[in-house]
Order: structure tokens, then sequence, then C-alpha cells
């Protein structure tokens, strides 16, 4: 590159610029382009991350749609009774429905029978017959969430507030379709879930028993399976405590003095304990004692020797006393 | 690099010469600052302007380049406040979705409650959704109880970020076309940007209202299938025909009434049989329990075990109380026509007033259980779940308030001022939970009041009412007649399981 006009104290000196090459410029032009691919990238770097977070968000406003029509189906469900309810002759489908700002469709239907689970406990929950499965696809602007829920009623509850409780909720891929069809197989997968659990619960709860009796750090690898490492040839054994796990306790100011032997358990002494309710007359007198001369008590609902329950013993501290009853018919005085 | 420096002589001489290291350098780039370091006041620095003209493109140039930075770290703030304000509403929507569904008072409270409605700072407490904020301490927050604060100056870095926040919430009930109300909610959220001006972000979402659910006997919701039942009970030898049929001399309302006594009761005397063997399946589990939450599973399976019982028993006192008055005016068993086995009638009016202590009995068996969970120590249990036990028992003490009696509200009172001793400060919902019961368990109109299925109370007053009468007036007409269940001309197994 050469100039082409040059001016110093108001003169052209045309020899001059003819015989120069400029570099200066050369250098500041290619400083420019790699300040400009520089900025670029800076500024690419900068509206990518401020497109993950609007990413984010629209995924979070799409969870936002989808619990928004899972409201409404609740709401709607919970008015009224199991028999009572609008799919109980098949699947029902409602596609793109405006909700929170964005579009949802969904199926209910009922639940892929599950089979009775050998926990009681869980059994009550899982192996509920009055359940429902819910699949909603969510969708706010480019992000879509399809979600899924199995909902049990609980018809036999004293809750005034009728109330139905999700029993089981997981999120599937996007890609799924959403139909009955699908909705089955993900119940069927949901059931599988709860099945697998029910055959590990007595191994959790095995170990969990082993790994409360444990005292040591060394009972606790023996009864967790942990094999420990081969011990360091190349650094000079630690005295005090050699295997580095049985040793004597760290100093105070690691662990503020507490082993697991000293640990406080913890106190629930803030939780109000709940005082003896008053205890009543199931009968009036006057039915007492007519029931009493056609030869029944009132401890005899059915004729069945059914256990009494008595008024409670609720007071107690520390478990256990809760559902005390005794056996004396407890039907008041 | 060595650098060389050149500097002209004159005019007429313009070949370089090296200054400073000897090394010429006529074809470097670096010539062109010779101009600069003329000293000689007749040199002619001719090269100063393209330097400066140079520059002045370089600063041309940088200038939207480097505003970039300012630019990059203002959007990054812009972000970081859009993720505040986010977080902030995901944050009240998650709990407020939960206290729907552990709150009733909740739909209520947010109207009635001013504040919510109202941008109020985020920071020191001011709006009544970040009054109090968990995980004070890491992990996980503090253990031990006590008032967690709000975001306050003790927690700077969180204080810094959201001190220009405001929040509220507008909350409208809406009807669903078809049945069932929710509550709509609107978020908003308003702050001051990088430049001190105001940024708003809206969002809105919707969460279940409950409402009240009446619940009839399973047998007597179809009437068709109703009568059936009460042919086959009542007039086994007469399978084939149906109620109508049997009654259409004008007694059939009169016999539906006691048909519907029998098939309702007679289920609930089985069902006796299966909840005494679960209660007693439990009771085992729980001498053996292996751990504390375990026993606490226990305790409260047990209670939704006595509460179902409970329920049971009172939607079926409700249904029958029309029917039971009835009895108690009307019905004449001598009029029936045909006459159904007058034992029948004995054994149902006795099982109707023997059914009240059976509901008493289920119901205090149930806080009993409630109240054992709640209170078993049940270490590493979530105090949420623990507190649902609370609830339930609370419902089954008002249930028992309004129906059995005592008509005290001392014990429900005592019971919400401890839990809300313990609550406030730490679960917002639940504090917001028990002070609203405590009002509403002054007294036990106020109880009344506030009790969301006026109708139980109204079908409990009906069955009192007709209770004594009714089974006093069946049981001197039925007097010559023995009492026995076998009689019933079905087992009550083939009723439940038809």
């Amino acid at each position: 590159m050469s100039y082409t006009f040059f001016v110093t104290r108001g003169r052209t000196r045309t020899r001059f610029i003819e015989n120069k090459v400029g570099g200066a410029m050369m250098m500041v032009l290619a400083l420019l382009l790699v300040l400009l691919a520089f900025g670029l990238i800076l500024k690419g770097l900068s509206s990518s991350a401020y497109r993950e977070v609007d990413v984010i968000n629209q995924h979070l406003r799409a969870v936002s749609v989808g619990e928004s029509t899972f409201a409404q189906v609740v709401s709607r469900l919970s008015t009224l009774s199991w028999s009572e309810r609008w799919f109980k002759g098949g699947a029902d489908f409602q596609a793109d429905m405006p909700i929170a700002g964005g579009y949802a469709s969904y199926v209910i239907q009922d639940a892929a029978r599950h089979p009775a689970s050998p926990d009681p406990l869980s059994s009550q929950v899982f192996s509920h017959g009055e359940q429902a499965d819910l699949y909603v696809r969510a969708t706010y602007r480019r992000s879509t969430v399809l979600m899924f829920w199995r909902l049990t009623m609980t018809e036999d509850s004293l809750d005034m507030m009728a109330r139905i409780v999700p029993a089981c909720y997981t999120f599937t891929p996007q890609d799924g379709t959403l139909s009955p069809s699908q909705t089955t197989l993900i119940g069927q997968r949901v059931n599988a879930w709860l099945g697998e659990r029910d055959v590990n619960r007595p191994i959790t709860q095995s170990l969990l028993l082993a790994v409360k009796r444990a005292a040591s750090a060394t009972q606790l690898q023996s009864v967790l399976g942990f094999t420990p490492p081969a011990p360091v040839l190349d650094g000079s054994p630690t005295p005090e405590s050699p295997d580095g796990m049985s040793g004597s306790a760290p100093p105070v100011g690691a662990s503020g003095g507490l082993t697991p032997a000293t640990l406080p358990s913890f106190s629930r002494a803030q939780l109000p304990l709940l005082p003896s309710p008053p205890s009543v007359s199931p009968l009036p007198p006057a039915i007492a004692s007519a029931v009493a001369s056609s030869g029944r008590s009132v401890s005899e609902f059915g004729g069945r020797g059914t256990r009494g329950h008595s008024t409670t013993t609720i007071s107690a501290r520390g478990g256990g006393s809760g559902g005390d009853e005794d056996e004396d018919g407890g039907d008041g005085d | 690099m060595r650098m060389a420096v050149t500097v002209t002589r004159s005019p007429s001489d313009l070949r370089p010469q090296t200054l400073l290291t000897g090394v010429r350098s006529p074809e470097s780039g670096l010539e062109s600052v010779r101009g600069l370091l003329c000293q000689s006041p007749g040199m002619k620095g001719f090269s100063l302007l393209e330097v400066v003209l140079a520059f002045l493109i370089l600063g041309l140039a940088l200038a939207p380049i480097l505003s970039l930075f300012p630019s990059a770290g203002k959007q990054a703030r812009q972000t970081s406040d859009v993720g505040q304000a986010l977080a902030l509403q995901e944050r009240t929507a998650e709990e407020l979705r939960v206290a729907a569904w552990e709150n009733p008072h909740l739909a209520r409270g947010l109207s009635l409650d001013p504040q919510c409605s109202q941008d109020l700072p985020v920071v020191d407490g001011g709006s009544p959704f970040f009054r109090a904020v968990e995980n004070d301490l890491a992990p996980g927050g503090p253990l031990v109880p006590g008032p967690d604060s709000s975001i306050n100056a003790q927690k700077p870095s969180l204080y810094r970020a959201l001190r220009t926040y405001r929040f509220s919430v507008r909350s409208q009930m809406r009807a669903l076309p078809t049945t069932g109300q929710v509550l709509d909610l609107s978020f908003r959220t308003l702050w001051k940007d990088f430049a001190n001006r105001d940024s708003t972000l809206e969002m809105t979402t919707v969460v279940p209202v409950y409402s009240v659910r009446q619940g009839t006997p399973w047998v007597v919701k179809s009437r068709e299938r109703a009568d059936r039942l009460i042919v086959k009970a009542c007039y086994p030898s007469r399978s084939g025909l149906s109620l109508p049929q049997l009654f259409s001399s004008g007694n059939l309302a009169a016999m539906r009434d006691l048909g519907d006594m029998v098939i309702v009761m007679l289920p609930l005397v089985y069902w006796t049989s299966y909840y005494d063997a679960q209660v007693s399946q439990f009771e085992s589990m729980a001498t053996t329990a292996s751990s504390d939450i375990d026993l606490f599973r226990i305790r409260l399976a047990q209670g939704r075990l006595h509460e179902a019982r409970a329920a049971a028993c009172v939607n079926a006192m409700v249904y029958l109380a029309p029917a039971l008055q009835r009895m108690a005016t009307a019905l004449d068993p001598a009029t029936l026509n045909p006459k159904p086995p007058l034992v029948l009638i004995r054994n149902m009016a006795i099982e109707t007033a023997l059914i009240r202590a059976e509901f008493h009995r289920a119901l205090t068996a149930a806080v009993s259980a409630y109240c054992g969970a709640y209170n078993s120590p049940g270490a590493g249990q979530l105090t949420r779940v623990q507190a649902r036990a609370f609830l339930r028992a609370i419902d089954c003490i008002k249930l028992q308030t309004l129906t059995i009696g005592p008509e005290d509200t001392t014990f429900l009172k005592s019971m919400l001022v401890g839990f809300l001793a313990v609550e406030e400060g730490r679960d917002q919902y639940y504090a917001d939970y028990a002070r609203v019961e405590s009002e509403h368990v002054l007294s036990t109109n106020s109880l009344r009041a506030s009790f969301p299925n006026q109708s139980l109370i109204k079908g409990w007053k009906l069955y009192n009412a007709a209770l004594e009468p009714g089974v006093t007036e069946v049981l001197h007409r039925t007097a010559g007649a023995s009492s026995s269940s076998s009689v019933v001309g079905v087992s009550p197994a083939s009723l439940t399981t038809e």
C-alpha cells in the first residue's frame, strides 16, 4: 500500500511518498479486524447467555402452564365422587387449551391396575382402587413439557375438603405423544416402578437397621460392603491413626468435640404435645337405656364383638402411645 | 525485538539513520512513529498526522467495541435481574401450590390480606411472602427450631441483590366451565435496573380450590340398584320381583326408607370386621417397627383407617337422618304390605342407634392415632409430613366437637396455640393456618359457622332429633321380636360385593 497524499507544513512531498510503504495503517486495520472479531464473539456469547436464560424461563413457564392444567383438572375432579367422574366411560382428551399464557393438552383416564403391594402401608395409597392417570403436554412459546401424574381419590376421608392426592409424578421425554395408549404405557411403567420399590423395601429396611446399629466407621464399612483402598506406601505413616479411619477422635477444633457417641439426639421439645380430649358419652341416656333393654350393648356394634376404642392417651411423649386402645369398650360414661 | 528509531536530518536528506541502536530498518512500520521523536525544531515530522489519524481511526473503531463491555455487563445484569424476579415468583408459586393442598383457608387468606396485593419490598420482611426464609445456614438451614429471619442485612449478598425488588400477588376465584373452582394467581415483581429504571415481570398461574364433596353411601347412589339390594336383603324369596312391583300399594316410599337403612347399615357392620383386622395388623406391626419413621407411618395409617370408618359412619348417619325421621313419625310396620320381618326393623333401629357410638369410637381412635404420629419422635421425619398428622387430628376433633361433643373448643384452642407457637417464623403457611383456625375456634358458634360442610351439621342434627323417638318407638312396636342379625335374609358380604 502506498500513500497518495501526504502533507507536511503545507507542502506536498510526492517523492517521499512514492518511496514509502505505510505499515502503521496495516497494523491498525489488522488490529481493528481482531477487535471486531473479538467484539462479535463477545456479543455472540452475551446474547447466547441471554437466550439460554430465555429458554430456561420458557421452560419454567411451560412447567407452570402444566401445573396450572393439573390444578384445573384436580379442581374439577375434586367436586365429584369417583363414581361420577366424567372419564368413567373412557379417556378424556382435551387439546390446546389456552391457560396461564400458554397452551396445554391433557389425557385423563382410569389408572392401569396396580397389583396389591405386600406392604400394607403402601397398599393403602398405591394400590388404591380409585386412581386416575393424568398426562399433560404444556407449551409456552417454543418450550414444551410433558408431565404425568397418578391421582388417588380419598373418598373415605373425613376431610371436608375433598382432596385428591398425587401418588406419583414424573416428567416424560418431550418427544412423547399425548394419547390414551401412551398414557396407559406410562401408567404401566409407573406400576413397574412401584413394584420395584416394594421389592427393594425389605432390602433397604434391613440395610437401614444395620447402618443404625453400626457404631464405628469400620463397622459401617463392613455393613455397606465398602472395601477400603490399599494403604499408601510412599508417605510417612501417621502415628496417631495409622489406618486413617479408626484412630482417635479428631481434635476439638474440627468437630467441636462431638463424636457420634456424644451427639445430642434431635429434640422435639418444641412441638406442642397434644393434650387428651375430654371424654363424652356416645349415646344419650334415653337411647342407651332403650338399647340396653334390647339386650345389646354399645360395644357390640354389629353383633360381632368389635374391639373397643378408648378415650385416648394422647399426651404421652416418645411415640407408641398414639392409638392406645384399651379393651373396655371405651364407650364413655 | 530491538527498536529502531529513525530521524530525518534535513528535508533534502530524507534517508533515515539509526539514532539509538544503529540498526536501520527502512521497511519497518515503526518508521511511522519517527515524527514523534523528532527532537530538533527544524525537523519535519510529517508522519505525526499519519499516526494521529491512525489512532483516531483506531479510537473510533474501539469505541463501539469497548462499549460492548458495559453493554454485556448490563445485559448480564438484566439477565440476572430477570432471573432473580423469576426465582422469586417460582418460589412463591410453588409455596402457594403446596399451601393450597394443605391449607383450606388459603384462598380466603389471600383475598382478605390487603398486603398480598400491594407491591411491598421483598427485603426486611416487607412482603408477607418473604417474611421468613429458610436455609439460613448452610447446608439445609438450621436444624434447631427458632424464628427464621427475613432477608435482611445479615444476609448481605442476598440483601444487596434484592433490595430494590417489590413483590405482589393478586388472586381471583374463577369457576370452571363444568364443575369446581380454581384460584387464578397473578404475580408481579418490580425492581430498579442498572439505570435505575423500573422493570417489571409478571406471571400467572392457577392453584386448586377445594370444595365440599358430600359423601353419599355408595350402595344407594343408584336407586335402581338400591331397590334390587332391598329386595334381596328383605324379601329373598321374592327376588324375581322389583321393589316397585312389591309395593305398588303406596308403601313404596316407606319401604325404601326402611330398605335404605338395611342396605346402608349391613355393609357398615361388615366393614367393621375388616377395620378391626386391619387395626390388629397395624398394632402388631407397631410392636416390631424397625424405625421411628416406620412407626410414624403405622400411626398415620391407623389414623387413616379409623378416619375412614368414622367417615363411613357419619355419611351413613347423615343420609339416614331423613329416613329415621320418617320412620319415627310415619312408618308403621303394621301397614307395610307385604310385611318385612319385624325383627329386621328392630335390628336396624338398634344398629342405627349403635352407629353413633361406633362413630364416636372411630373418631376418638383416629385422633389418638394421628396425635401419636405427631408426638412420635420420628427422627429424620420432615416437619411438614409430621404436621399433616396434626391437621388430620384437628379435622377429626372439629367434627367431634360439632357432632358428638362436648361443644367446647378449649381443647382445639390449646392445640392450635401450641402449633402456632412452633410454626411462627418456621413455616409461614402452617402459621397462617393456625392463626385462621384459632379465630374459627373462639367459640362453638364461630366453629360451626366456619365449618365448610354445613349440610353435614344439618344432617347430624336431624339424625339426633330423630334418633331417640324413632328407636324408642320401633323397639316398643317390635317388642316381641327377638334381636338377632341372623334372620336377615342376606349376608352383608354379598351386599358389599355386588
